[in-house]
């Protein structure tokens, strides 16, 4: 077989490969992220990668213990170091000992017994300084399309992200399943209106199923909390209704069949496209768990997504903690206008300057050269939003519809 | 100097609104994209914001507005050929509150910014 090398990834023990060699540091506790993030700074100042992430309650969810877990185990990440405050719910010394299981280097402490601020963040140094000279040495092993996931999300749409960007993505997503790889798409919320659409794309009758059903709560959720994905900079930005949007977005997941629902943070368990589900299985008030692209894009990345997408109309600036961000905008106006912070340019598809086919072997050539190490702008501006909201979730049963 | 043509772009051959590609004013505009069932070139009718949306046909209330091939609303009433077709004159068939916001401003006219 004739395959064309992607990048020299890094391999981890747990056999996965990743495009970053990261330390992430977790805080279970907002208590904890002061110092957390101090650390980090401490390594960012100096252009080493480490970052934070972490749980902002005191309360601890099963659904944000099951994201967290796959953060500290994602492919991108080398190292992990969990500061806990001391009295809260999340255990420190758990997240640590999954990602040591996972071949990780590992470690974890809380402030309280180190002795307060100033003697955690000299320990937390001490430990960091000393997983990163270990990463040096992690193996490099060449990574292949096959071996690649990547997440498909859009923010700030308007008129031109279902003409260009998104039409964009999904040739991208096309490329990757025809060769191999892993592509997961979310926004159901944004999929209202397309039941007979998305269903007709599952693989099996049991996916169809599967989409019906999650279709169908998700159109419970909106409609109870008359909340639907379509906000003011939309409608300015030429957007009338949800459905409208709705085709915008879903262009992003191309044309192949969908593979499988996932729930938050499952990862696909075979090739091809995902659709992942990321509404509550009970009943919640939104504000507890519909957030905004960035933890939308965390989501995507705890189904193991190696670098996410992220299609914008009105403009967009926000990253990840975790895997890079790639901003791809077909509004021209938007991208003249914020062009430090969009990566790349998709409106030679409605000037007909650029074909379909060009304009993807292009994005291709940009996606290899991120996955070999080049920064996203999100990773230049030091971009790395993402909180994680409390959700409920049953990873096995297929969500049922609401009952109201 | 000749002015430059106005393009509306529509998605897919059966809509019944095109999508402005420039800040459109009232008078002549040119249809490009999936336009072989329309004539390539009609009048609006009004101002047509850039991204908003141009009828390609008279339109009654209840009627379908088509996009991308599929419907992405209903007219609320009356719409000629030309017009702007926006919050004012469609709404979702799912989405209740947004036919409810402000046309203009599009603000949520059920959410007080007041203190107390």
């Amino acid at each position: 077989m004739n395959e064309k090398i992607l990048c020299q990834g890094y391999q981890r023990r747990d056999g996965t490969k990743g495009i970053r060699n990261k330390v992430l540091i977790v805080f279970t506790v907002e208590c904890s992220k002061y110092v957390c993030r101090k650390i980090a700074e401490y390594f960012q100042n100096i252009g080493e990668d480490v970052e934070t992430i972490g749980s902002h309650s005191c309360l601890h969810n099963q659904v944000n213990i099951r994201r967290m877990l796959k953060y500290c185990t994602h492919p991108n990440v080398g190292g992990v170091l969990v500061i806990g405050h001391g009295c809260e719910y999340t255990y420190p010394s758990m997240l640590a000992k999954e990602a040591e299981r996972s071949g990780r280097e590992a470690a974890w402490f809380y402030q309280q017994e180190a002795g307060g601020t100033k003697k955690s963040i000299i320990r937390g140094i001490t430990i960091v300084q000393d997983m990163l000279d270990k990463l040096k040495n992690v193996p490099r092993i060449p990574m292949y399309i096959q071996d690649l996931v990547i997440g498909g999300e859009c923010g700030g749409s308007d008129f031109t992200s279902g003409l260009a960007g998104n039409a964009l993505i999904g040739s991208v997503f096309d490329y990757v399943a025809d060769h191999g790889g892993t592509a997961v798409f979310e926004e159901l919320s944004e999929g209202i209106g397309l039941k007979d659409y998305l269903v007709s794309r599952g693989i099996d009758d049991k996916v169809k199923q599967d989409i019906a059903n999650a279709y169908d709560k998700t159109v419970d959720f909106c409609s109870a909390y008359g909340q639907f994905s379509i906000a003011p900079g939309n409608m300015d930005g030429g957007l009338t209704t949800i459905e409208e949007k709705s085709m915008g977005a879903m262009v992003k997941s191309g044309r192949r069949p969908i593979q499988s629902v996932l729930k938050i943070a499952q990862s696909p368990t075979r090739k091809g496209v995902h659709l992942l589900d990321v509404i509550p299985d009970e009943k919640l008030e939104p504000a507890h768990f519909i957030a905004a692209d960035p933890s939308d894009m965390l989501d995507l990345i705890a189904a193991g997504c190696h670098i996410v997408f992220l299609v914008t109309g009105r403009g967009h600036v926000v990253g990840t903690p975790v895997s890079p961000v790639v901003k791809v905008t077909g509004n021209p106006r938007t991208y003249n206008r914020m062009q430090d912070d969009i990566d790349f340019c998709a409106a030679g598809l409605l000037d007909g300057t650029e074909s379909m086919p060009d304009m993807t072997e292009r994005m291709l050539k940009k996606l290899r050269s991120i996955c070999c190490g080049r920064l996203t702008n999100a990773e230049k501006m030091g971009h790395r939003e993402g909180i994680l909201y409390f959700n409920y979730q049953d990873p096995v049963n297929v969500p049922k519809c609401w009952q109201f | 100097m000749k002015k430059m043509d106005q393009i509306c772009y529509i998605v897919h051959e059966t809509d019944n609104v095109a999508t402005a590609m420039e800040d459109v004013t009232a008078g002549d505009i040119k249809l490009t994209g999936e336009n072989k069932n329309r004539k390539g070139e009609m009048i609006a009718l009004q101002q047509i914001p850039f991204g908003h949306k141009v009828a390609l046909c008279d339109m009654e209330e209840g009627d379908q507005i088509l996009k991308y091939g599929v419907c992405i609303g209903i007219a609320t009433k009356k719409i000629r050929k030309g017009m702007h077709v926006h919050l004012h004159n469609m709404k979702s068939a799912y989405d209740f509150r947004s036919a409810q916001l402000d046309p203009v401003t599009v603000h949520a006219k059920d959410i007080e910014y007041k203190m107390y």
